[in-house]
């Protein structure tokens, strides 16, 4: 496995289970140590204090320090990291208001739920404000609202400048974030993509058609003969939506182009999947760099 | 030395229902017994060794096996300072604990009018420290190696076959079995008697120089052994 992650970007690392994510995660952590080879962080072994001093991490596992309360176990970790002891308790409040759990500090972190659990652990990797994030599968777990202020906090990471390494199943979650991905599979770097590089593959359109839309053999026809006009496929049509495939991004756009220009009453179209999907699902990535 | 790691230590432990209970039931214990037995105020090695299991056994082993050492260890915190921190709260916890036995005891046994000498109260606490000192560390080395209670397993494993060979030396009158038995005692029993501190003669510097050499290899390895461990975190 050879790769390097620069300085600022988001890095996701994707692959199917077993293929190494979690095992590459300790590897950098120094939790794990290498068969062979060696990792450097700014030129640094990745256990230097230097290094760790700007590190956070979320576990995928989340078995805390149950016997603390959550604002205990911020405070400790604000400890830990050297931070100064004047300004801890400002932090510690800025970092449960940040996370929504304000009034849930004063609780025992062994009586809050998958999705509180989640939320202090962003905290507490974000604790110091690190200039490397390392998160593991951090959005499992999450109600909507936290998604949404966990993929808020990731841009605003983005923002300073953060350099980001994201292990998920969500490939959503990574396209959105990660500027690139690595595809790993049995310990191995398949490829490193940017999530945009997903725009020259072929992709399934879901197209939504007002209700009225004659759904008969004539309706379906109308609707194949457009696609084949703009260069693309009907897969399927059922009420209310019809799939149709679609050579590329460029592609997609004829083929709605078409559609309105023969009144189909489209009200939505939506990929079918993501491009990191699609890269995943078997494509040809390119060659790793 | 971490005071952050210590001080989660013992506010860990103080939280911890089960050692609090066996803690409390230890000083209840050597109280009412000096409560019917005044002369018996002083401090045993079992004290000394049950203060130190109490708090000692699981330091590090419950932590990797929870996950909260991988998160204190992606802290800018070195191995070897969560050891010696780890064991630095034990043995400073254990003897908080031995102080206000020692004290209770002492209190129990003057007001029953049998007030120890202060000489004679020094050598026993002495005892009592030597005995921590040891013990910690080789709960240190054995927690270094093992998961969850896996440390306490390795000791009573120790013990066991101490008591094993000592007993097949001595009836079977097996030379080898008894060079065993005397090797694991020397590594077991680490601590002094409240004579050696009383008497401070050679016996002493004997068993201190021992205590030392105990202490420094538990150490060395346990950290030898923590270095090259790797921690999962994965469920």
């Amino acid at each position: 496995m050879s790769l390097a992650i620069r300085a600022g970007e988001a890095f996701g690392i994707i692959g199917p289970n077993g293929a190494g994510k979690t095992t590459l995660l300790g590897c950098l952590l120094g939790f794990l140590r290498p068969d062979a080879g060696r990792i450097r962080i700014d030129g640094k072994p990745v256990d230097d204090p230097s290094i760790r001093a700007v590190t956070g991490f979320l576990p995928e596992r989340l078995i805390f320090d149950r016997w603390m309360t959550g604002r205990e176990f911020l405070s400790f970790h604000h400890a830990l990291a050297r931070l100064p002891a004047a300004t801890r308790r400002a932090d510690v409040d800025t970092a449960l208001l940040r996370i929504g759990l304000a009034d849930a500090g004063r609780k025992r972190v062994a009586k809050y739920s998958r999705g509180m659990l989640q939320r202090l652990g962003m905290a507490q990797a974000l604790i110091g404000a690190p200039r490397l994030i390392y998160l593991d599968e951090p959005a499992s777990g999450l109600d909507p609202e936290g998604v949404l202020l966990f993929r808020g906090l990731l841009l605003e990471l983005k923002q300073r400048g953060a350099t980001i390494v994201l292990n998920s199943h969500h490939l959503d979650e990574v396209e959105r974030v990660c500027d690139r991905v690595a595809f790993v599979r049995v310990g191995k770097v398949e490829a490193i993509e940017t999530p945009s590089a997903g725009a020259s593959l072929a992709r399934v359109l879901r197209v939504r058609v007002a209700a009225g839309w004659a759904w008969d053999a004539g309706g379906r026809d109308r609707l194949s003969a457009r696609a084949t006009a703009a260069g693309a496929r009907l897969l399927d049509a059922a009420p209310p939506d019809a799939r149709f495939e679609v050579p590329d991004d460029a592609g997609a756009a004829r083929l709605l182009a078409e559609l309105v220009r023969a009144e189909v009453p489209v009200i939505e179209a939506s990929p079918d999947g993501s491009r990191l999907e699609r890269l995943f699902a078997g494509a040809k990535p390119g060659a790793p760099q | 030395m971490n005071w952050t790691l210590i001080r989660s230590f013992w506010l860990q432990r103080l939280r911890s229902p089960v050692r609090m209970i066996l803690l409390a039931m230890v000083v209840t214990f050597a109280a009412g017994r000096t409560a019917m037995f005044p002369m018996g105020w002083q401090l045993g090695v079992n004290d000394a060794w049950t203060a130190a299991a109490i708090l000692g056994f699981g330091m590090i082993s419950q932590d990797v096996s929870s996950g909260a050492a991988q998160l204190i260890l992606v802290r800018p915190v070195r191995r070897v300072e969560y050891l010696l921190s780890r064991c630095a709260a034990v043995l400073l916890g254990a003897m908080v604990v031995l102080t206000l036995q020692l004290g209770i005891d002492v209190a129990i046994a003057t007001a029953r009018g049998m007030a120890p000498a202060a000489s004679d109260v020094l050598p026993n606490a002495l005892m009592a420290i030597s005995w921590v000192v040891g013990v910690t560390a080789i709960i240190a080395l054995l927690t270094s190696v093992a998961r969850g209670l896996g440390d306490l397993g390795l000791y009573a494993m120790f013990l066991v076959s101490l008591g094993f060979f000592g007993f097949a030396g001595q009836v079977g009158r097996l030379e080898w079995a008894k060079w065993i038995a005397t090797g694991l005692g020397w590594i077991v029993n680490v601590g002094l008697s409240t004579e050696d501190f009383a008497d401070a003669g050679p016996a002493m510097w004997k068993g201190l120089l021992r205590l030392a050499i105990t202490v420094v290899a538990c150490l060395a390895l346990g950290y030898a052994a923590l270095r090259r461990r790797e921690l999962t975190y994965s469920s």
